[in-house]
């Protein structure tokens, strides 16, 4: 089992809010294990991450063009890459969206990610509890 | 990792007030390059520590408010 935490971020609606977020190892064909920090967002469909990390990630960027979209119509155009990814030690593949801005944070979301581990988020202890899905 | 990653999350405050809007590279207790780009962040980093490997992340502005993506 591993742990990671939620952390106090600013927020001009709430003040102050606690966003869970965890640290990964990701690697493409081209790339080595590169470590990172990122949200772990249960509402997102797919992880994403900036464009200059797929860069870092010798990625193709104009392969597998798509669109993602949040609430409203406000659309990012990314590109969708198969990588390896570390959470526990344990390399399993996932899809990655890399958007093609800059300026966004790294999402961990559902897919490939949550149906390898069990994942328990415990705010009120300010902690998250990784566990690989048996 | 580990040490990185604590860093991040104990001086929260002090990194986001500083870095909000940045890409950062942490090595051990610190942030050790910053910038717009995730890549040229990581090649900074690298040049001060070569035998280490950096941690990157983005840290959100003040009015970033973390949705739900739908692909």
């Amino acid at each position: 089992m591993h742990e990671f935490d939620y952390r106090e971020e600013d927020s001009k609606i709430f003040g102050k809010v606690l966003r869970p977020v965890i640290t990964a190892e990701v690697k493409s064909e081209k790339s080595g294990w590169q470590p990172f920090i990122a949200y772990i967002d249960s509402g997102a469909d797919i992880s994403i991450a900036p464009k200059s990390f797929g860069e870092v990630l010798k990625l193709d960027l104009l392969q597998n063009l798509s669109e993602v979209k949040g609430i409203g119509d406000a659309r990012i155009p990314i590109s969708i890459h198969k990588v390896d990814m570390k959470i526990n030690g344990k390399p399993v593949e996932v899809k990655l969206a890399i958007a093609l801005i800059d300026k966004i944070p790294y999402l961990l979301g559902r897919a490939d990610v949550f149906k390898n581990y069990s994942i328990l988020f415990r705010e009120s202890m300010k902690k998250i509890f990784f566990e690989d899905e048996k | 990792m580990k040490e990185e990653f604590e860093f991040y999350i104990k001086h929260s405050s002090e990194i986001n007030k500083q870095f909000g809007g940045k890409h950062i590279a942490i090595v051990g207790h610190k942030v050790v390059a910053s910038g717009d780009s995730a890549a040229e962040v990581l090649k900074s980093a690298k040049k001060k520590y070569p035998d280490k490997k950096p941690v990157l992340t983005y840290v959100p502005e003040k009015d970033t408010l973390v949705l739900i993506f739908d692909a």
